[in-house]
């Protein structure tokens, strides 16, 4: 069984296997919209899945829409529902992809999602656990990418 | 033989009655249950007019958090960007319901991909349906905070 692991101090996405090796690392953030999310940031713990081997698709996912080309894998988040992990915006002409805002998401990149979603299919993903995350990292991270050019 | 005071009683409750049908069409949206997020996600993806945008604010409002509320704020862009003319038709549901102004700027959004926001800018400024001068300015207000960079 698969799991994500989330730090929002250095906007790292893990991807590991059942025996904790790391399958893959890719930046990711958790920018929200101050305005219209109900979730601050997303708060230090362990969630489990509910889309475990397949991500949750929707009528033409591509790399500029919402989700990325891929869908969203939710997890259980404490009162809120829709929060997952996904990609898109990638060409936004505001914060272009992973700093694109989001509603309490995480969001990478379709590159990464298209390696979660291979490795889910045979390694279903259990938990994403959150670490390092704050309302002040969380909010500092599309200034962290002025700083740090990928 | 109706007593005088019963018919205090009765003008009284239609009064609290009154009162509160109006007090709730401000009050808070009722929480989104599981069941109802799901509908809800799949009826934000058949919102292709103003009519259908107001459908889906009564029938919804409340599950526009997380996944199904990144795709709404999408939904409002376009139709302020690419329906604007439309929104005019809305003139007697913003003055009948306090809350529905509130929504639609709400979800005037850093979330969604922002392509329109600059066209929603000049709209409010410069074609805005008589009556809604108020509407138009916070929903211009908005969008230039959104394409400023605003989050």
């Amino acid at each position: 069984m698969s799991s994500l692991i989330y730090n929002g101090a250095t906007h790292l996405l893990t991807l590991t296997d059942s025996k904790g090796a790391k399958l893959g690392t890719w930046q990711a953030h958790n920018i929200t919209d101050s305005h219209l999310s109900t979730v601050d940031y997303l708060h230090n713990g362990t969630y489990s899945f509910l889309d475990t081997r397949s991500a949750h698709p929707h009528p033409g996912d591509n790399i500029n829409g919402p989700y990325g080309s891929y869908g969203i894998f939710r997890f259980n988040y404490p009162k809120h529902q829709g929060v997952g992990v996904h990609s898109g915006r990638a060409n936004a002409a505001r914060y272009p992809g992973v700093i694109h805002p989001t509603l309490g998401c995480v969001r990478t990149s379709d590159d990464a999602m298209a390696i979660i979603v291979k490795t889910a299919k045979t390694d279903p993903l259990t938990t994403i656990t959150v670490q390092s995350n704050s309302r002040e990292t969380a909010q500092s991270g599309a200034a962290w990418l002025k700083t740090h050019p990928q | 033989m109706a007593q005088p005071g019963s018919r205090h009683i009765r003008n009284s409750v239609a009064c609290l009655l009154l009162l509160a049908g109006g007090v709730n069409a401000s009050a808070a949206p009722p929480k989104c249950k599981a069941k109802t997020y799901q509908a809800a996600e799949d009826a934000s993806f058949k919102v292709a007019s103003w009519s259908d945008y107001l459908a889906w604010y009564r029938a919804y409002r409340g599950c526009e958090e997380g996944e199904v509320g990144e795709q709404f704020a999408d939904v409002t862009e376009k139709l302020l960007g690419d329906q604007w003319s439309g929104f005019a038709a809305m003139k007697s549901q913003l003055t009948a319901d306090k809350a529905f102004l509130p929504f639609i700027v709400r979800n005037v959004s850093s979330v969604s991909g922002g392509s329109l926001m600059t066209k929603i800018i000049d709209q409010a400024h410069e074609q805005c349906p008589h009556g809604l001068e108020a509407a138009c300015a916070a929903i211009g207000k908005k969008a230039k905070y959104v394409a400023d960079g605003g989050t």
